[in-house]
């Protein structure tokens, strides 16, 4: 006897994804035609129930904007376009951000795909490791030779981006716990943002040209005097000392070493 | 392999899912419950807050691991390494008490469904969940437990019934039975049968853990969706579990629209008073 099992679980995930199940149906389960038809369409809601759920937790903002029943009827055309691939539901949605900027029902929302982007960073950060705030004595014993040869790490939370839109702004004002002023400076900076999560909370800043080309670099293992260099050419008076004393002190940068 | 009394039940009496919303009780405090279940995967990151609750709630209480995701009865896709490495690292880090998962399948092809799905009960898929679940001990280095699933549709091919299929996979592959008695009722009404006679078809010494959850009603369809307060054909149904099966370590189960851990703790407090009314009888 050719083996079942398979054809079986095909012909049953087919039926899922089918709108109106087929003759096949009723060849695979006991009952009649139209029971199996309303069975299976328990089936279809709790699958698209669990992706909706598990994007929504990835994507709270996007899902704010978009409203929730607009964001289950995106996940249902996602998820046909870009199928989870994993059992754990955290990592369902990594392409949402690529998703909206070609979904034609969101793409008067400009902003949109690179809010989902800065949110996609938050959510991987909440399961990032863990990592103690950097001792600053270590620092103290790098002799002044080796100095701009330090590579800084970053937290591995961290995470940057860059945008024409003001994402970080538009995240904080859609937080449920913001308290300002629900609105948007149009002067309000662009350009780089970082996540980071110094212990549990990921947070979302804002960065100048200057300093987001010098945490860029160091994301590449640059050495301190190639990340400066970065940093100068888009503003000469870029200052490292303090900038980095508060980075430490934030927990954005964790760790160096000296080639 | 050991006897399942010994290595299969190393939990007794009443404990809750521990979800997000109650972190905060279970680290300012230590409430009144005997052990906690988690979901496996929520726990799968490299670190993060999840992880810090449980390692905190660990010192105080056994943890039981329940996976959803393993998919163990997906034919069309070896077992995904990548998630049952994961499995491996967090019970490495936990030391749970139990770990257990669902006789289901969900993956087809690189496609997951993220779904419990029933399997056909056939000699074909016996053997097959055999070897799978026998893998997966092998890599935890431990027995587990497997649940017997929600179901709105059975198949035509099936030549077992689920317990009788559970009974024949525990005794093959040395592992326990995790009896969702919910999951029973729900199909009782679903499938149109009596569920108390099923009750026979279950030997006490390969269930190691039982689960109760409340469920919805859609019509003529019962939904397995573990937001609400256990029913009262269930707790009745328990009870004749209890009375036939023992005392068992049993789980409040509740994952949507949850309420605040003063429900759970009612809910357990239930649970707790049916154990005893056998013992009264």
């Amino acid at each position: 006897m050719p083996p079942d099992l398979p054809r079986v679980q095909a012909g049953f995930a087919a039926e899922i994804e089918l709108a109106q199940s087929s003759a096949e149906a009723e060849r695979l389960f006991c009952g009649s035609g139209e029971q199996i038809q309303r069975r299976l369409g328990v089936y279809r809601s709790n699958q698209l129930m669990n992706l909706s759920t598990a994007l929504q937790g990835a994507y709270p903002v996007v899902a704010k904007l978009v409203g929730q029943d607009f964001f289950a009827g995106m996940t249902r055309e996602y998820s046909r376009q870009a199928p989870s691939t994993s059992g754990d539901l955290n990592q369902f949605g990594a392409s949402l951000p690529a998703f909206v900027e070609q979904f034609a029902p969101v793409t008067h929302v400009p902003y949109l795909p690179d809010l989902a982007r800065l949110e996609w960073m938050v959510h991987r950060a909440f399961y990032a490791a863990d990592h103690a705030r950097l001792d600053t004595s270590r620092l103290a014993g790098v002799p002044a030779n080796d100095q701009s040869q330090l590579q800084f790490r970053l937290h591995p939370a961290c995470a940057l981006m860059r945008s024409e839109y003001p994402v970080a702004r538009l995240w904080e004002i859609h937080q449920d716990d913001f308290k300002g002023e629900f609105a948007v400076d149009p002067d309000e900076p662009c350009g780089w943002t970082l996540v980071s999560r110094p212990r549990f909370l990921a947070q979302v800043w804002s960065m100048d040209e200057a300093s987001g080309a010098f945490l860029h670099a160091l994301t590449r293992n640059a050495s301190l005097a190639d990340a400066l260099a970065d940093a100068q050419a888009r503003d000469s008076g870029f200052d490292p000392g303090s900038r980095l004393a508060r980075w430490i002190a934030d927990g954005v940068i964790v760790d160096f070493s000296v080639p | 392999m050991k006897t399942v009394a010994s290595s299969l039940r190393p939990l007794a009496g009443v404990g809750i899912g521990l979800r997000a919303c109650h972190y905060q009780e279970f680290l300012s405090g230590v409430p009144q419950v005997d052990w906690l279940e988690v979901h496996s995967e929520n726990y799968f990151g490299d670190g993060g807050y999840d992880l810090f609750v449980l390692d905190h709630v660990r010192q105080n209480y056994p943890v039981s691991l329940h996976g959803v995701g393993l998919a163990l009865g997906s034919a069309s896709d070896a077992l995904r390494d990548g998630h049952l490495v994961k499995l491996k690292r967090l019970a490495d880090r936990v030391q749970p008490a139990l770990v257990s998962e669902h006789l289901c399948w969900g993956v087809l092809g690189e496609r997951h469904l993220n779904d419990l799905l029933p399997i056909p009960y056939t000699e074909e898929a016996l053997q097959f969940m055999v070897a799978r679940v026998q893998q997966v001990q092998e890599v935890l280095q431990r027995p587990i437990l497997i649940e017997n699933v929600s179901a709105y549709l059975q198949f035509r091919s099936s030549t077992l019934s689920e317990f009788e299929f559970l009974a024949e996979l525990t005794k093959r592959s040395g592992c326990g039975l995790l009896f969702d008695v919910n999951n029973l009722y729900v199909n009782s009404i679903n499938l149109a049968f009596d569920p108390y006679p099923v009750l026979n078809v279950i030997s006490p010494g390969q269930v190691g853990e039982i689960h109760l959850a409340g469920h919805a009603r859609m019509l003529d369809v019962l939904v397995d969706d573990h937001g609400s307060r256990v029913c009262d054909p269930v707790w009745d149904l328990y009870e004749a579990t209890c009375a036939r099966l023992g005392d068992l370590p049993t789980l409040i189960e509740w994952d949507a629209d949850i309420p605040p851990l003063e429900v759970l703790l009612q809910e357990a407090a239930l649970a707790r008073e049916r154990m005893q009314i056998r013992h009264a009888a």
